[in-house]
């Protein structure tokens, strides 16, 4: 699974939840803001404020001005259902009162007007307000009620909580899909393969500007594998023309070597003819095999190599060119049946490269042993010699191709063992010491 | 050897330099029969005058490449052909494809490197054997014809991969064989494992060559690698 997608899917799920609690909190401080009214408060306060200022005079009762809002009323109601003061009463508002008017007021309305009471040692006061100014309900609760009511509001706060978390899930799930196709192309764009995005959804334009660097790199990359085609092909074509030329002066020369009619000191002269044109000729295959090999191309017909009996034959045919009569060739080949998937002239010609570069080294002769044994996955081959060992440069710059076709062998062999998705590696240890290493097959 | 030197070998390359020098060269070695052309028309203008025993062609001609040449002058012709190519170790078309070539030989070349090619592939397909097909070393003979060892005046018969393996090291005469192409001669593909039968054999032959079989001059062992026939006659 993409870890950065599942973390961003966590993230949001996460995210999501604790949104949905903050939005909880605050909804219910504003349904209580919504729930309160002032004026329903208000008009008990009215009241109480008109039973402190009202005051029993002589006959009757007054009350100062201005303490009755605009459109109320008030009366008050002795023992006997008789109205004995009132204020603004409309005319509508009956002026006696049986018990059955006072019980079916007390909470209620008054002839439509809601109305307001207060029992008081004088009698009832009522304060009407207008017609349908408040509405009026009745609100019973069980004490059970009030006992369970924080269980419930914890129960409704975990159903909203899970609910919450079940939708962030959903949706996270499909953000996390995008997402997980999003960052595995951006992933496929750093390895450089083509990537092609479906451009929808809300990571639209991000997919359509990851497709529009994954084709630009592709058009970049098309147009760096021509120019390094071309010059390969280029570097390929001069060697093929070089060839034909040489092979007449080479023929000539060779000729001339041989020719009974000139003098030795002539004839030794067409000999070096000879030689040096059989260098150009070594140095021009080198350089298309180098030139093929700079660019990192993929070895063309790999097959099921055994690596011993290639190691046996390259010997052997060092051996037998009589190049390396004072060196002494000692093999240890240890698994016979290792097998490697690979192109076998290449890996000839660096196995080649390696023991020739310890013979050409070494004027003097040296030991050379060559060991090959299996290691987990790995084909190990050691070259190791007890000469003078290469020049330290030559190992430091084994990665590169150096600028003359001079030691050339171990930066050779060193790019064809990489090709082939091993490893090498030179030290001077009392000689040098190479070490190859292949996956197995 | 008079018989392969007589037969006719048709050379076609564009460059006329090169043209005498493959003719000169040859023509030096005792190939009389040789005449060339510098196109793909030319070459089957000359082969339909006179048929000849080998082809020598160039890969690239101005007129088309060697391959289609060669399967037109194939239409009338069962002679070998050697291809010369200036492409190098990168000539897998010729390497893989098998185009009915019967070698091929890279530009640019010795001399001794065309006419071993050139006697090789004659030599194969025309079926002559060298005259020599004997040897002797420190009083042993052996004759392939008869297959068989003459040591101290006895005639001892080579059994057949004995034969095989002595011919195989004696082709190669003074140069270390490896095992696995010993095992290949004899054996044939899959041959792995047979280091240990390759050994049986070796001994066997040094009994029948060697007067001393414990400490051979001739049937020498590479350690490691293989073997080596010594043959001290040159």
């Amino acid at each position: 699974m993409n870890k950065t997608s599942l973390k961003i899917f966590v993230c949001f799920t996460l995210t999501s939840a604790v949104i949905t609690v903050i939005l909880l909190c605050v909804n219910f401080l504003g349904y209580s803001y919504i729930a309160s009214d002032s004026d329903g408060e208000s008009s008990k306060k009215t009241l109480a404020l008109i039973s402190e200022n009202l005051t029993q005079t002589g006959g009757g009762f007054e009350l100062a001005e201005g303490i009755i809002p605009d459109g109320y009323w008030c009366v008050l109601i002795d023992e006997n259902g008789d109205i004995i003061w009132a204020e603004n009463k409309p005319g509508d508002i009956p002026s006696h009162y049986s018990i059955n008017d006072v019980a079916k007021m007390t909470h209620w309305f008054l002839n439509d007007y809601p109305v307001f009471v207060r029992a008081e040692e004088r009698g009832l006061l009522v304060l009407g307000m207008p017609k349908k100014a408040v509405g009026k309900y009745e609100m019973i609760y069980s004490m059970n009620w009030f006992r369970t009511l924080p269980q419930r509001i914890l129960k409704i706060l975990a159903i909203n909580l899970c609910f919450a978390a079940l939708l962030a899930c959903v949706f996270g799930f499909r953000l996390y899909s995008r997402l997980r196709a999003l960052t595995g192309g951006i992933a496929d764009l750093g390895r450089e393969r083509a990537v092609k995005l479906p451009e929808r959804g809300i990571f639209r334009e991000i997919s359509a500007s990851v497709n529009l660097a994954s084709a630009s790199i592709e058009r970049k990359n098309a147009a760096l594998a021509a120019r390094d085609s071309a010059r390969s092909n280029w570097i390929s074509g001069i060697s093929h023309d070089i060839r034909t030329p040489l092979s007449v002066i080479i023929g000539r020369s060779d000729e001339l070597a041989k020719s009974e009619g000139l003098s030795a000191a002539e004839r030794k002269k067409a000999e070096t003819i000879t030689a040096q044109g059989l260098k150009i000729k070594k140095l021009i295959e080198d350089l298309n095999l180098i030139s093929s090999l700079e660019y990192d191309m993929q070895p063309s017909k790999k097959t099921a190599v055994k690596i011993c009996p290639l190691i046996r034959r390259v010997a052997s045919d060092i051996i037998n060119s009589g190049v390396a009569d004072k060196c002494e060739l000692e093999l240890d080949l240890r698994n016979e049946k290792s097998t490697v998937s690979a192109d076998e002239s290449l890996i000839e010609r660096a196995v080649f490269n390696l023991i020739n570069n310890s013979v050409t080294h070494n004027e003097n002769g040296c030991k050379i042993t060559i060991t090959q044994y299996e290691e987990r996955e790995s084909v190990i081959v050691k070259i190791a010699d007890n000469g003078k060992g290469a020049p330290q440069e030559t190992i430091e710059n084994i990665a590169e191709i150096p600028k003359a076709a001079h030691g050339l062998g171990l930066p050779m062999a060193y790019r064809i063992i990489c090709v082939h998705g091993g490893r090498l590696t030179a030290k001077n240890d009392g000689g040098l010491k190479i070490q190859i290493e292949l996956p197995k097959l | 050897m008079k018989e392969l030197k007589n037969k006719k070998i048709l050379i076609v390359d564009d460059e006329p330099e090169l043209l005498r020098v493959l003719s000169d060269a040859l023509y030096k070695d005792g190939f009389y029969n040789i005449y060339t052309a510098k196109t793909c028309a030319e070459a089957l203008k000359a082969a339909k005058e006179q048929s000849a025993s080998l082809y020598l062609l160039d890969v690239n001609l101005p007129d088309g490449d060697g391959f289609a040449l060669l399967e037109r002058l194939r239409e009338s012709s069962s002679a070998p052909a050697i291809f010369l190519t200036a492409r190098g170790e990168a000539d897998d078309r010729i390497k893989g494809l098998g185009l009915g070539a019967d070698d091929y030989i890279v530009k640019p070349f010795l001399a001794k490197e065309l006419i071993l090619r050139v006697t090789a592939v004659l030599k194969r397909v025309y079926k002559i054997e060298e005259a020599k097909a004997a040897f002797g070393i420190s009083g042993v003979t052996v004759d392939f014809e008869a297959g068989s060892v003459s040591k101290g005046g006895k005639e001892i018969p080579l059994t057949a991969k004995e034969y095989i393996l002595l011919k195989k090291l004696w082709e190669n005469k003074n140069k270390i064989v490896t095992n696995d192409a010993l095992c290949m001669a004899a054996w044939g593909e899959g041959y792995y494992g047979c280091e240990n039968t390759l050994m049986v054999h070796i001994r066997r032959l040094r009994k029948k060559i060697e007067l001393e079989p414990s400490k051979p001059k001739h049937l020498l062992t590479a350690k490691g690698l293989g073997y080596k026939l010594v043959i001290n006659d040159e």
